[in-house]
């Protein structure tokens, strides 16, 4: 990406004021004063891309108030009627459009960008016709009427979708992106990458730096998320068929054996064992079913010949049955209740979470409607003094890092979720028992039946024919069931080797993927880029550590020392140039390493751009500064932006800058002035 | 033994949640609906915030709350004082919705603008609303007083 060129207009009752500027191809330096509009001038190129996230929030209130209300000039206040900004840029392609978006506007309303095919600024081009598109609204990624989605088309771009903290997927989005080629002066020096938005995706400067890289380790992310995905739906799909063959079993009070509560492929479908009771496989159960059939029609026939004995044994026995059955029922029914009594505990706490979840989200509104009435604690400012406080009224208590709003919203999400989960897998667990408990009941009523008659029949032989019947009916009853039962297992069987055919297959491809997060050729990379980084550290003087033992590590792609990452390095020593201004020049070497790194074979997806505003942080050393223009200056290939005050001395400025190739962007006074044409 | 390169042991430090009443806003807003709703002339005393807040805490010191304004004297003998009320009305006066007065504190003009804001969206504390509906200005500075001079006799 290369900005061309930058106009600010400003609409007042005294005419038109603003600023007018085309940037150079390479090297461009904006010079001016400590209070000269130098970071304002940054801020309305960040702004016109609607990056001002970067900038620390959203909408024209992250601009200087001198572009949106009143200014001074010439000892006179002059209020802004209507504001806007232009900004006129070229992809990688040589594609030109102009960007326009506004500041204040009694119509127009802050998040419209439109878009220009035109080179309004560097050729004064009509800007025709518009594309209108819009930003920071939902969706303004995604979209194709969002900005974003837009300017990631227009630059060629194509970001990877990424993990998120809270489980779900979301694309790396591309303000992430920027926050390694804009470095704003505010924060942009406190933290490598310090100022990337938070957008909820999980380690977000490892993704946007293996991102600029280029690593392969996305396309296989994104194969094993495919793959993963299919493992489920197969996962998914096999519990349901499980499940289905359980509960036809449980109703008839069938038990299976063999069974793989996830697929597997050590399973095999002929190993599976259906039993009936008394450890009867069902084709026994069958058989003896059928046996007993005959028997009771022998019997029927040969009714006198049956001894009271028989009969009193027979009672013995079934009561004995009748027993076993009740115990059993017994123990069904405690194990029900106990499952109840849970469920209404989980019921109670998720109550709680139901509740503080409200709560909280009613604060996050307070916090927008705070915003609205520019109360300061809304955006975690003191009223006061203006500083960042932390969101607790007992901050002093507290130790370590808090959850901030939106994150802890995400955390009782994540538990309710957890929670539901458990409560349903008991749930589930009861309607199993219930079946169960049912078939029990049944089983108890109808030995009941049985002794009664016998009871009767010690005495009369009418009511042992009746039993002959009623016996006979129960049995081909027990036997169509059965039978039914083992054709749909005949199709259940069936498609649970369809389902592990396809676990095969999908388990198959991920033991393909590479072991290693990173594959051969990204190390490649990522060594590359280490030894870039260290290469610029030296140019740039870094002295509070030996340079030749900092590695980039591969946990989180950030310079480390002895497996700590590599920061400020604090040390007694009276050299004047501090440490904290050593750790800007890690800063330098890693925001270019970056560039250096993308735009080598294989090549990434660094935008080929920076924009650093008063990287002479700490009073660092002019030699230093030095090297960094004479760096940046070298490449063909990068535009870059630098924005210094160099100590508002000409002297400096000249020892910096002398015999280096840049075009200079500097003005007297104030940035805002009458604007000629 | 085990060689040392296997006993590395990763320590990820995670940020602890907080107690959504400790908000600074949240807070804030909960007095800025005591003063909207329960209280004269927007204004109520310091120990009578306290009494609210430490009620809106909980449902049975509110029911005992409501039997206290129906029947005009109070059975509440003693309440809780928050230290985070405190904190909360310091910060709402630096954002210029209170102000101090000889007797208490008071709504600005912007406190009253915020409070309707708040009376606006009904998923913002709709509990705390109800409540403060049924008492309405029930609770008056004078019962409040006569409570507190019982502490003093103790």
């Amino acid at each position: 990406m290369i900005i061309l060129g930058l106009k600010i207009n400003l609409v007042t009752n005294e005419g038109d004021f603003g600023f007018k500027e085309t940037f150079g191809r390479n090297l461009t330096v904006i010079k001016a004063g400590n209070s000269g509009g130098k970071s304002t001038l940054v801020s309305t190129i960040l702004y016109a891309l609607g990056m001002e996230e970067i900038l620390g929030g959203k909408g024209e209130n992250t601009l200087p108030y001198c572009l949106s209300t009143y200014f001074d000039f010439e000892g006179k206040r002059i209020q802004v009627e209507a504001s806007e900004i232009y900004l006129e840029i070229e992809n990688k392609f040589g594609d030109v459009r102009t960007i326009r978006r506004t500041i204040k506007d009694k119509y127009k309303h802050s998040k419209l960008i439109e878009i220009y095919d035109s080179k309004y600024i560097s050729k004064k081009e009509k800007l025709g016709s518009v594309t209108p598109t819009y930003v920071h609204d939902a969706g303004g990624a995604k979209r194709e009427e969002g900005f974003h989605f837009y300017l990631e088309k227009f630059l060629g771009l194509n970001l990877p979708e990424v993990g998120t903290t809270s489980g779900g997927i979301a694309k790396l989005y591309l303000q992430t992106i920027f926050s390694a080629h804009a470095i704003e002066q505010k924060r942009g020096w406190t933290d490598y990458l310090a100022n990337i938005p938070f957008y909820g995706i999980r380690d977000p400067k490892v993704r946007v730096v293996e991102f600029l890289l280029g690593l392969e380790v996305f396309e296989i992310n994104a194969l094993k998320n495919k793959l993963m995905n299919n493992l489920g739906e197969v996962n998914q799909e096999w519990q349901i068929v499980n499940k289905r063959l359980i509960d036809k079993a449980n109703e008839i009070g069938l038990k299976i054996e063999g069974l793989y509560r996830d697929p597997s492929l050590l399973f095999n479908p002929d190993e599976l064992m259906i039993y009936a009771k008394e450890n009867y496989t069902i084709d026994e159960y069958i058989i003896k079913l059928k046996n007993e059939y005959e028997q009771l029609v022998n019997k029927e026939k040969a009714e006198q010949n049956i001894s009271s004995d028989e009969i009193l044994k027979e009672i013995e026995m079934i009561t004995d049955d009748l027993k076993l059955i009740s115990i059993g029922f017994e123990q069904l029914n405690s194990k029900i209740i106990s499952n109840r009594i849970s469920i209404s505990t989980y019921q109670e706490i998720l109550d709680t979470i139901v509740e503080d979840l409200g709560k909280n989200k009613a604060a996050l509104k307070l916090r927008v409607l705070g915003a609205e009435l520019d109360i300061e604690v809304s955006k975690d400012k003191c009223p006061t003094c203006f500083q960042h406080i932390v969101d607790n009224l007992l901050a002093e208590e507290i130790k370590g890092p808090q959850l901030d709003l939106k994150e802890q919203i995400e955390h009782l999400n994540s538990q309710k979720k957890m929670l539901e989960k458990q409560m349903g897998g008991v749930i589930e667990e009861n309607k199993l028992l219930e079946v169960k408990m049912n078939n029990a009941k049944k089983e108890i009523s109808r030995k009941h039946n049985i002794l009664d008659s016998l009871r009767k029949a010690v005495t009369s032989g009418t009511e042992m024919e009746k039993l002959y019947v009623r016996k006979q009916i129960y049995i081909e009853n027990e036997v169509h069931n059965l039978e039914k039962f083992k054709d749909s297992f005949y199709i259940i069987k069936n498609e649970m080797s369809t389902l592990i055919d396809r676990f095969r297959w999908v388990d198959g491809q991920i033991t393909l993927l590479p072991k290693e997060i990173y594959s051969e050729k990204d190390i490649k990379k990522i060594n590359f880029f280490e030894d870039r980084f260290k290469r610029n550290a030296m140019k740039f003087n870094y002295e509070s550590a030996q340079v030749s033992d900092i590695v980039i590590s591969k946990d989180n792609l950030l310079p480390s020392l002895a497996h700590i990452e590599l920061r400020e390095i604090r040390r007694s020593s009276t050299k004047t140039d501090s440490s904290a201004s050593d750790f800007v020049r890690l800063i330098w070497s890693y925001v270019l390493a970056l560039f250096q790194a993308s735009s080598t074979k294989p090549i990434g997806n660094h935008l080929n751009f920076l924009l650093l505003d008063e990287p002479g942080q700490h009073s660092m050393a002019q030699q230093s500064q030095r090297s960094l223009l004479m760096e940046l200056s070298s490449y063909s290939d990068l535009q870059s932006i630098v924005a210094a005050s160099f100590d508002e001395s000409e002297a400096i400025f000249h020892e910096v800058t002398n015999g280096l190739d840049f075009k200079l962007i500097t003005w007297d006074g104030k940035l805002i002035k009458p604007m000629k044409d | 033994m085990i060689a040392n390169n296997l006993m590395k042991i990763k320590f990820n430090k995670r940020p602890a949640p907080v107690l959504v009443e400790h908000r600074p806003i949240y807070k804030i807003g909960q007095i800025a609906l005591i003063l909207y709703i329960s209280s004269r002339a927007y204004k109520s005393s310091l120990t009578r915030l306290h009494l609210f807040n430490w009620a809106l805490k909980d449902k049975n010191r509110q029911n005992d709350f409501l039997n206290a304004g129906e029947s005009g004297n109070s059975r509440i003998s003693a309440w809780g004082f928050d230290p985070a009320l405190t904190i909360a009305i310091r910060f709402a006066i630096a954002e210029k919705l209170l102000f101090e007065e000889v007797s208490g504190y008071k709504l600005t003009d912007l406190g009253i603008r915020f409070a309707k804001k708040i009376m606006l969206d009904d998923s913002i504390f709709p509990e705390e609303k109800n409540f403060l509906f049924l008492i309405k200005k029930s609770i008056t500075e004078g019962m409040v007083e006569s409570v507190t001079k019982s502490w003093t006799s103790l």
